[in-house]
């Protein structure tokens, strides 16, 4: 029996107890190897302490509350089901009736939109349009350009005196 | 069907075909081993019970997909584990739901679990003494060693289907049992050379 064994014998005792001859080749080897008797107890010590671990507290009745609560899971189901089912059936039955009243919906709603649109847009040009004709000056102003503009430069000043005192 | 079909299996075929009975026999076996898993790890008797109820609900919603070659055992615990971590993060982002937590003063153990066996009067003093040390033990370890070293207890999985329940290799599987087995002794050393157990055990 070597090391590796000695392991091996270990890894089954943290399972379950060794078998007579198990604990007769394990007591041979201890022999030979004295120093890890220690260690061989302190290891089957704390193994039996595990094996003997008390259950966690467990209602009595627990098995009839997992049923009861299966069963209130199951008629949850059932109901989100038959309401599906339900919804499905209505739509099966009502939708060839509802495809023309759909489709003229569609086409109604799509030239409302493109009509809708077209208004805003005319509008929009138009009120650009009176906001170009505002920033326009007045003809009057205008009227005496051509004179003005063929007159000579020097005699500018005159020319604005004169429109001053207009 | 194959011929290498366990109980377990078997009864987990008839749930797929939604049969209650079948479903109960699971219920009864696996309600313990279940139990004992997320107990010592939530260390709240009633969340623990109701997380194991919830386990078993989820086993015979998941029945659909309850694949034969799986073995039924590392199944459910893997269900439970996922479950138990599911509860522990949520108990990480609203810490004041475990109001009922042990602090680290407190001697008393937080459940009275009942004892089969009769002691005499100081046996039972120290039994129950060691019963909480190896708890509180137990609770302090690291999560996957927890796992780990419970599932150990279970005669039911072999240590390849603890490795599977755990997601890791086998020899780190047995790594993690070791590791978490040398904390043990570590803590309850004095606990472990008095030979109290084997004693009360004897009697």
């Amino acid at each position: 029996m070597n090391e590796s064994f000695y392991q091996e014998l270990r890894e089954i005792s943290w399972r379950r107890k060794l078998t007579p001859e198990e604990e007769t080749q394990l007591q041979g080897w201890l022999t030979a190897h004295p120093e890890k008797q220690a260690e061989w107890e302190l290891e089957q010590s704390l193994s039996e302490q595990l094996r003997h671990l008390s259950n966690a507290p467990l209602s009595s009745n627990f098995t009839s509350q997992v049923m009861l609560a299966l069963d209130g899971e199951l008629a949850r189901q059932e109901r989100e089901g038959r309401g599906g089912r339900t919804w499905l059936q209505w739509l099966h039955k009502f939708a060839p009736r509802l495809a023309p009243v759909s489709l003229a919906l569609v086409v109604a709603i799509t030239f409302f939109v493109y009509h809708r649109g077209n208004q805003v847009d005319e509008q929009h040009y138009r009120r650009v349009a009176v906001e170009t004709v505002d920033n326009v000056p007045s003809p009057e102003i205008l009227a005496d350009f051509d004179a003005i503009e063929k007159l000579p430069l020097a005699t500018d000043e005159d020319l604005l005196a004169a429109l001053q005192q207009q | 069907m194959p011929d290498h079909l366990d109980a377990d299996a078997a009864l987990m075929l008839r749930v797929k075909r939604g049969d209650r009975e079948a479903f109960e026999a699971l219920v009864e076996k696996y309600k313990q081993p279940v139990m004992n898993l997320v107990f010592r790890t939530l260390r709240d008797a009633t969340e623990a019970e109701d997380l194991t109820q919830h386990v078993f609900l989820q086993v015979f919603k998941s029945a659909e997909r309850y694949e034969v070659s799986a073995k039924f055992s590392t199944w459910i615990f893997t269900i439970a584990r996922n479950l138990t971590l599911n509860e522990i993060r949520r108990r990480t982002r609203h810490p004041a739901d475990s109001l009922d937590a042990t602090s680290a003063e407190d001697d008393q153990p937080i459940i009275q679990v009942e004892d089969r066996k009769h002691f005499a009067a100081p046996d039972a003093v120290l039994h129950a003494e060691l019963q909480a040390k190896i708890d509180e033990a137990i609770t302090g370890l690291p999560e996957k060693q927890r796992m780990a070293l419970l599932m150990c207890r279970e005669e039911e999985l072999s240590y390849e289907d603890m490795a599977k329940v755990l997601g890791c290799s086998l020899s780190a599987t047995k790594s993690l049992i070791h590791r978490a087995r040398e904390t043990l002794k570590n803590v309850l050393k004095p606990y472990l050379r008095t030979g109290v157990w084997r004693e009360a055990e004897n009697s």
